[in-house]
């Protein structure tokens, strides 16, 4: 009797899990946003899909996958990569939200740039308002906003900062300790510093949007910089010290402990608003050479589902509507023209950041290279 | 009397029941181990059996300096932390002062805080603009304590502040319990046929916690070979900890290198379990005799 029962019990078991693993069916499909990237941006695609999940005349139920920077976030484009490899269909990859250069590595990742399916603009009714065009892949993204990274600096520290790069040197030199960047493999703002930096110095620009390994030869130049102005950089506990993640290096800024630092001007924005960076913080760019930005862009693998339901969460993104959530939610600088936005604070901050002026650098692969060199060349400096 | 019948039908049950666990802990555990371990072996490229990245990691300066930076910091918390819980501990078992018992009381707190949470509370303490920083700003200008920087993070000495913060209560609980088992009645006839204090140590309390001691080195051990949260957020760039360049390494795509490091923290691990198993069979081959 015992034995009976408890086989019936296990018979139970399977049954319901085999049960719960059925999809419930609704009258739209169900569409699957993948994104990456700071606390800010997740909030800023929750109050988006909300809003979006919540009309009446949606083509399509939205989930949101967020995976935080640094928690494995370069999972994600594996994890395409190997799905696409496979030939699997209907993998569960809907839409990809990331930066234009990174999705360039996606490709590289996968093999191939059919990857990602060409997009049908007739079935985006609002994309002629769109005035930002990504950088590569132009037939394949839509972008969403756009970000850039700037130096971060505290007026009330430091009223005249400097304005080229050759005046940041001096200034480090006068000023030993007060200007750092994150180690680039933990965060993006480091991560455009040291490209710039190295980009700066290779006089053909074509170098910035190539994955060609041959520029690699290029790098010396730039090593060499960032390892001249490394002995100047902040230190604590006797040696040079570099912190980790982007946030790292603004709680550095907001600490008073340095007065200079890259950073992304969403997250600088989202943290003078919470008020872990101080009200006197303020944001520009060197004269003779931006620090790199990109636009933000959806694409649709070719390995997902519910194409036209796709188009339409993406079209209600780059809508008027869509651009006004993603400026008060997390400081994006809109592809669209700021105009047609309500003046909010948000807008009127980000008002002087015109995505299309953007200095980018998409080197796709290379990327990684970079950083794998600027651990092995700049970090043992640090002793 | 169970037929012969009955008792198959139990056997085949029992094998039926275990098997979804056992199904689930091979395809979760086992495989995903023997897949780092091949990928290991392959060349990033092309896939082929090779050795570099295993000689990679030893010949690289910021690898291999990982290596005996993990050796370095996890001996030296072993020893650190053994030897204070140990202190710890006979003074917790053998002095029966109010002190003592309150301390009883409050030395497992720190178990009960989430690592991160500890962490990010010491930082907030012991960093340059903390508030140990912070309080010396209130004395006079003049003072040889004014803005004092305490020069405590991002190097060894932070990571061992950490590393004790975190091991000292549980190696403590353990050798306390170790300590518990042994009688009041062994230390008083010790006392009786003339021992003084230091060798009633030697002669009974150490040779019969001596096992304990083992065990937790062991746990200590194992738990800062693979540290992660602790390196990353207050430790030096470089050298770094084995936890750190392993998430870095995986950050850059190098999967094979990533892989490898795996292995090799994996190596680590065993080798103090092993040794921990052999004494433990050791110990028991006396206890027999």
């Amino acid at each position: 009797m015992k034995k009976l029962l408890s086989l019936a019990m296990a018979l139970l078991m399977i049954v319901t899990l085999t049960a719960c693993g059925g999809t419930a069916t609704t009258s739209r499909p169900k569409v699957t946003l993948w994104a990456t990237g700071s606390q800010n941006v997740e909030d800023a695609f929750t109050a988006a899909l909300n809003v979006y999940n919540a009309k009446e005349d949606r083509k399509a139920d939205v989930e949101l996958q967020f995976i935080l920077s640094g928690t494995g976030d370069q999972s994600l484009s594996a994890r395409l990569a190997a799905a696409y490899k496979s030939g699997t269909k209907n993998s569960g990859f809907d839409i990809i939200a990331e930066n234009g250069n990174s999705l360039l590595s996606y490709s590289d990742e996968a093999g191939s740039e059919d990857v990602f399916m060409k997009i049908d603009t007739t079935k985006l009714s609002n994309f002629a308002n769109v005035l930002m065009k990504p950088s590569v892949l132009t037939d394949k993204l839509v972008p969403y906003r756009g970000t850039t990274v700037v130096f971060a600096y505290d007026s009330a520290k430091l009223p005249n900062p400097p304005q080229t790069w050759d005046e940041l040197v001096s200034w480090c030199k006068a000023n030993p300790g007060k200007f750092t960047y994150n180690t680039p493999d933990s965060g993006g703002a480091g991560n455009a510093f040291v490209n710039t930096a190295i980009y700066r110095l290779i006089s053909d620009s074509s170098a910035r949007t190539s994955n060609d390994v041959k520029w690699e030869q290029s790098w010396d130049a730039g090593f060499k910089w960032l390892a001249a102005l490394h002995p100047y950089l902040y230190q604590s506990g006797g040696h040079v010290q570099y912190p980790v993640k982007n946030q790292g290096a603004l709680d550095l800024l907001g600490s008073g402990e340095i007065w200079l630092t890259p950073a992304w001007v969403d997250g600088t924005l989202s943290n003078i608003k919470n008020g872990t960076l101080p009200a006197t913080v303020k944001m520009y760019q060197l004269t003779d050479g931006a620090l790199s930005g990109t636009d933000v862009d959806f694409a649709m693998p070719s390995i997902g589902s519910n194409p036209d339901a796709c188009y339409d969460v993406i079209n209600f993104m780059i809508s008027v509507e869509g651009q006004q959530l993603f400026v008060d939610q997390m400081y994006a600088v809109p592809v669209i023209d700021a105009s047609k936005l309500q003046q909010t604070d948000a807008v009127k901050a980000v008002s002087s950041l015109k995505a299309s002026d953007f200095a980018s650098i998409s080197i796709g692969a290379l990327n990684n290279d970079i950083r794998t060199r600027w651990t092995q060349d700049i970090l043992p400096l640090a002793q | 009397m169970k037929s012969s019948k009955s008792k198959t039908k139990e056997r085949l049950f029992i094998i039926f029941s275990l098997l979804p666990a056992l199904l689930i802990s091979l395809g979760i555990i086992i495989y995903p181990i023997i897949n780092t371990v091949i990928q290991s072996f392959q060349d990033p490229d092309t896939g082929a059996w090779t050795l570099a990245n295993y000689t990679y990691l030893f010949t690289n300066k910021v690898s291999s300096s990982a290596i005996w930076y993990t050796l370095y910091i996890s001996i030296l918390t072993v020893v650190l932390s053994i030897g204070i819980s140990y202190l710890l501990a006979l003074f917790l078992r053998f002095n029966k002062s109010k002190v003592a018992r309150f301390i009883g009381n409050l030395y497992l707190i720190p178990r009960f805080i989430p690592g991160l949470v500890a962490t990010y509370a010491v930082m907030a303490i012991i960093r340059d603009s903390g508030l140990l920083y912070r309080l010396s700003l209130l004395l006079p200008q003049t003072s040889a304590l004014y803005g004092f920087k305490p020069g405590l993070l991002y190097n060894t000495k932070g990571i061992l502040l950490m590393n004790l913060w975190f091991n000292i209560p549980f190696a403590t609980m353990i050798i306390v319990a170790a300590l518990s088992g042994i009688s009041e009645s062994l230390v008083e006839s010790a006392r009786d046929v003339g021992a003084n204090k230091f060798q009633v140590f030697f002669r009974v309390i150490l040779p019969l916690s001596y096992k304990d001691i083992l065990i937790a080195a062991t746990f200590v051990f194992m738990s800062n070979i693979s540290a992660f949260t602790t390196p990353y957020l207050i430790g030096p760039n470089f050298p770094t900890m084995l936890g750190v360049f392993l998430r870095n390494e995986f950050a850059n795509r190098n999967y094979e290198s990533a892989a490898a490091t795996s292995v090799i923290i994996f190596l680590f691990s065993s080798v103090s379990a092993v040794i921990y198993l052999v004494s433990n069979m050791k110990e028991k081959a006396w206890e027999n005799n």
